[in-house]
């Protein structure tokens, strides 16, 4: 009796040692490994059509959507270089806030393992219930959760990285060097700004992501405010820490950000992602950086790739590589699991109370913002059409680039009753299955039934 | 989106902060702000880097950087 009690205040102590797993200082810096767009190989994927698809946050409901979205696009076949192809092998970039992170995390570890795995160790999982039973009935983890070390984000991405991840790491999709080029992002909330998993952004922590895992990645970009605590990361000392003056051996610092420092053009979003970037080298009083759902800084997942169409600073510009004249076709797939406002607020006299007013705090400015973001693309698209042709006309040797640009949302499903269904289900990671399968019907109705997406398939038989 | 066409005799590469980004003697794409133009190897050209504040370019009134043969 004395011994089992003795081995259960053991288990228990070790349970409040618990401490969340540290991501790795970088021996070197090294600009030329890790997890970056340009060490992926594109031997099956070329670059003349680039396929870039963004999934949105919504919880279970936005991970069912961009899966329909996958389905559709592994069942349409175009014709490449004179060999018809799945549209799907042609995906170039997948960039992911919350929800859709879960999707785009999986199918850039397992690749087709999306089609017979994920519906059934994820979309179909009520991961809310489970997540509670682990706070709520394991002994074990309220010691766990009392060290302070150790928090409610690090408890669900455990539970992630062992039941839908197989703990893996970076390194996997690095050795795969397989495209998509999975971008997971999350909200740095010590600046507000935009934080993505790949190896650009760790290098302003001096960290190395290959050993770090996915599965954190995605409980960080899905970690929403208040249900789920915020993730640590360290920002470890960096060879530019020494008063913000280049060092020599730094060789990852890229060349546009001290000009877009001293520019007197201060108002320029240039200067302020410079400061952002800098924030992690710069400034000694970021040991660690805090991390939440991605949707706080873009809830759209389209900030990322909107930056790479409109500059030639992204570590993966797409102004540069169509400069290099290696695009032909652009493809934007951006799939937007937004829900209808909740009209019924204004139904009723008295006040809503504390938790709908909560849940309009919580969720309205991202909705808004996101709104104001796929405004910004479709504008750049129309932009860069505009001066395709202006440049033509004035007889230019223009490299013609075709652009195509599809928003998947609610509001392009056709079938009423569907739309109606799907644009009501509430964000959380418990959804019925009848539920999760019309989400995957209504992707499917939408995408098929856009004009754009119909003009693409069309142009690439 | 701003607008520069890096003029050289013949055609080379144009290396924008170090990224190659276009051909020489066509109109390219480059976000406003301070950036650095070069062209690839051999440096047998002259400057060896121009630097200017690229603003209020349209596709047909670029920014013209030029670079003379050494």
């Amino acid at each position: 009796m004395l011994r089992r009690l003795s081995l259960l205040v053991i288990v228990l102590s070790l349970g409040a040692c618990a401490h969340y797993p540290v991501n790795e200082k970088l021996s070197e810096l090294d600009p030329d490994g890790g997890y970056r767009f340009k060490n992926l190989n594109n031997e099956d994927n070329t670059d003349s059509l680039f396929v870039i698809l963004t999934f949105s946050g919504g919880g279970t409901r936005a991970a069912a959507f961009s899966y329909g979205v996958m389905e559709q696009l592994k069942a349409t076949t175009i014709m490449v270089n004179g060999q018809p192809k799945r549209l799907l092998d042609e995906v170039d970039v997948i960039s992911s806030v919350s929800g859709g992170s879960f999707t785009a995390a999986y199918f850039g570890l397992f690749g087709d393992a999306l089609f017979t795995e994920f519906e059934d160790e994820f979309l179909y999982r009520n991961v809310q219930g489970a997540l509670i039973r682990r706070v709520l009935l394991n002994p074990f983890n309220w010691f766990r959760l009392a060290s302070p070390s150790y928090d409610r984000i690090d408890l669900a991405a455990d539970y992630y990285d062992k039941t839908i991840y197989q703990k893996q790491r970076y390194s996997q999709l690095i050795e795969s060097r397989r495209r998509p080029f999975v971008i997971l992002n999350a909200t740095d909330i010590g600046t507000g700004a935009r934080f993505e998993f790949t190896q650009n952004q760790f290098d302003w922590l001096y960290s190395d992501l290959s050993n770090y895992s996915v599965a954190r990645a995605v409980a960080a970009s899905s970690a929403f405010p208040v249900l789920l605590s915020p993730m640590r990361v360290h920002n470890y000392e960096n060879p530019l820490t020494n008063g913000g003056e280049h060092d020599p051996k730094f060789k990852g610092e890229p060349k546009w950000l001290k000009p877009a420092l001293k520019d007197a053009d201060r108002v320029d979003t240039r200067y302020y992602r410079a400061r952002e970037i800098t924030s992690y080298t710069r400034d000694p009083d970021r040991p660690y950086i805090h991390l939440m759902d991605g949707g706080l800084a873009d809830n759209i997942g389209l900030r990322g790739p909107l930056w790479a169409m409109r500059s030639t600073d992204s570590p993966w510009s797409v102004v540069n590589r169509m400069n290099n004249e290696e695009i032909d076709t652009l493809l934007v797939i951006s799939v937007d699991a937004k829900t209808a406002n909740d009209s019924n607020i204004n139904e009723k006299k008295n006040a809503p109370g504390l938790l709908k007013v909560f849940g309009v705090v919580a969720t309205t400015p991202m909705a808004n913002y996101s709104s104001d973001t796929v405004h910004d693309f479709h504008a750049a698209f129309d932009q860069w059409k505009k001066d395709q042709r202006e440049l033509e006309a004035i007889g230019e040797d223009v490299h013609m680039v075709d652009y195509y640009d599809v928003h998947v949302g609610f509001e392009e499903v056709t079938d009423p009753e569907l739309r109606d269904r799907v644009s009501t289900l509430p964000t959380s990671f418990k959804l019925k299955r009848g539920e999760v399968d019309a989400l995957r019907e209504a992707a499917n109705d939408a995408l098929t039934n856009s004009a754009t997406f119909k003009e693409f398939v069309e142009a690439m038989q | 989106m701003e607008f520069v066409k890096v003029k050289y005799y013949r055609r080379r590469n144009v290396y924008i902060d170090g990224q190659k980004s276009g051909y020489t003697n066509k109109v390219l794409r480059v976000n406003r702000g301070t950036h650095k133009f070069e062209l690839s190897p051999p440096p047998n050209y002259t400057p060896s880097f121009r630097s200017p504040f690229v603003k209020d370019t349209i596709p047909s009134q670029p920014m013209i950087i030029e670079f003379e043969p050494t």
